[in-house]
């Protein structure tokens, strides 16, 4: 039971360079069990709002709370798959896996029959004794999600986690993530660019417009479950996906004015 | 045949013709024989200084066994402390601002004076003997030590850190598990540049505060103009030095096999 909640969230970052708002009063609900996917273009604030919900970065102003507690630091009650696959390259495949439950608060769940059974079901169970650097970018992404499942957080978030991958491999770990979920349900946040995969796997896209990064639009996604490549190519996906493909569209474009009209004015 | 040369002739052809070539200089009559010795001569005489069957190396014979391990035996026990420390200090120094603030300036300052301008106070404070080699030895093999293996604590890679304390590492584990693994190939690096400025100071040690070892053997035949004996003690120190080297690096493929999949041409 994982429910976490973002209220009046902004979020600026100080620097050299000056006073970025990468934030602007960000308010968004996610349900026990939702999957929510974010979409948006790039440096519209999408990942700094995924590191918010982690505990990695902390809001300048508005609170994030997870089942109504205030969210202080990272924990493993949120596991995150990060884009580039965190994978400890010293570590063989299983060790990997093993890291999480072999912390000390997470030391409950140690339990090597588990280990074998997350091997089996990301199909890595013979590849367990490679280091990653031997492995292909899906298995070092599919080993990546087996050590944030062995810990078994409440809420998973997912930071373009398919974003380094070829483009056929994507889609079969879309179905792959999928599975998992159908097996064991989790709250999920997924970041991406990619409309077509926020599209298939999620209950609800929100599309995030940038400079200030903000919430432009909740898409509710009632496309039935279960889902499969079939779905990508039914009349709903489509009208669904030109909707939110339109709307990002616009949002790029008054961008690119904005910095015209920025650019012209210092000239 | 072609497959033996490839797997092992190989390493042998260039250090053939380095020997050629010293052999046909020496043949060439620039200087005396006693000046300037062939290679011929100086495996002879090294055979004698090895076994003492020979005479050829006079009142040397037979002592190269002593003169090879007190040498060996003063770069391992100087390397032990200086590597040790500056893994030490290095582990402190990387994780803490604090420490860095601390000691780094005198580090750095200190990493400037070369070894030999501690000779004089180290014959002061430790007397001849092997207290001041083994201090010489130790301070030059502290200096790569430190900074390498600081240098491996701070280029840790970001993601990873996040993703052990996502899962929950303590400050503790996160030192064990994380930072440390990921700084050894760095600290590896500083071992194995250790490990050879300590065979240069060994030389140069026994030279001036000691009366033993292979550094003392090349100065005293030198002062006798023994040059063979020179040359026999001057390829000793490169032969040690290039087994303790290799030692230390089967040490480091053995125990960071993942590093050598991770980089290129490992």
């Amino acid at each position: 039971m994982a429910e976490f909640v973002i209220r009046n969230v902004h979020k600026v970052f100080d620097s050299r360079a000056g006073h970025v708002v990468a934030l602007r009063d960000i308010s968004l609900g996610v349900t026990d069990n939702e999957f929510v996917a974010i979409v948006g273009a790039s440096g519209c604030g999408k990942t700094t709002l995924l590191n918010l919900v982690a505990g990695f970065e902390q809001p300048t102003q508005g609170e994030v709370l997870i089942n109504g507690q205030k969210i202080a630091g990272p924990g493993p009650d949120r596991g995150v798959v990060f884009q580039q696959s965190a994978l400890f390259p010293w570590l063989s495949v299983r060790e990997n896996i093993r890291f999480g439950p072999t912390l000390a608060v997470n030391s409950h769940r140690l339990d090597e029959g588990r280990i074998d059974g997350l091997l089996q079901r990301v199909g890595l169970a013979n590849f367990q004794h490679h280091y990653p650097a031997q492995l292909s970018g899906g298995m070092r992404q599919r080993a990546a999600i087996a050590s944030v499942l062995a810990i078994d957080p409440e809420v998973l978030l997912m930071d373009e986690p398919f974003g380094a991958l070829d483009s056929l491999t994507r889609s079969v770990m879309q179905d792959f993530i999928l599975e998992i979920l159908d097996e064991n349900r989790k709250t999920v946040l997924l970041i991406t660019h990619d409309i077509t995969e926020a599209i298939y796997v999620a209950d609800r896209v929100v599309i995030m417009a940038g400079h200030p990064g903000r919430l432009r639009e909740l898409v509710p996604i009632d496309l039935p479950r279960p889902r499969s490549l079939a779905t990508q190519s039914t009349k709903r996906f489509l009208e669904l996906r030109q909707y939110v493909i339109s709307i990002v569209r616009e949002e790029m474009a008054k961008a690119t004015e904005l910095e015209e009209e920025i650019v012209g004015s210092s000239l | 045949m072609a497959r033996w040369f490839h797997k092992y002739g190989i390493y042998l052809v260039f250090p053939l013709l380095v020997i050629a070539l010293w052999q046909a200089m020496a043949m060439a009559g620039f200087y005396r024989r006693q000046v300037f010795p062939g290679p011929g001569d100086v495996i002879m005489v090294w055979l004698d200084l090895m076994f003492g069957n020979l005479d050829l190396a006079g009142r040397y014979a037979g002592s190269w066994a002593d003169h090879a391990l007190a040498s060996t035996w003063r770069v391992f026990a100087g390397f032990a402390w200086g590597a040790a420390l500056g893994i030490f200090l290095g582990l402190l120094i990387g994780l803490s601002r604090l420490v860095e603030k601390i000691i780094d300036p005198t580090i750095q300052v200190l990493r400037n004076v070369p070894v030999t301008a501690w000779v004089p106070l180290s014959l002061v404070f430790f007397g001849i003997g092997s207290k001041p080699a083994i201090f010489l030895i130790g301070l030059g093999a502290f200096f790569p030590a430190v900074l390498n293996t600081t240098h491996g604590v701070r280029q840790v890679n970001q993601t990873l850190f996040k993703a052990a304390t996502m899962m929950g590492a303590t400050q503790y584990e996160l030192v064990k598990r994380v930072i440390l693994p990921a700084a050894m190939p760095s600290v590896m690096t500083g071992v194995r540049l250790s490990m050879g400025i300590a065979w240069v100071l060994v030389v140069v040690a026994e030279i001036l505060a000691v009366r033993s070892g292979l550094g003392y053997l090349l100065n005293d035949a030198y002062q006798f103009y023994r040059n063979d004996v020179v040359m026999a003690a001057m390829i000793s120190v490169g032969v040690l030095g290039y087994l303790s080297d290799r030692l230390v690096v089967l040490i480091r493929d053995r125990a960071l096999e993942w590093n050598r999949l991770e980089t290129y041409n490992g």
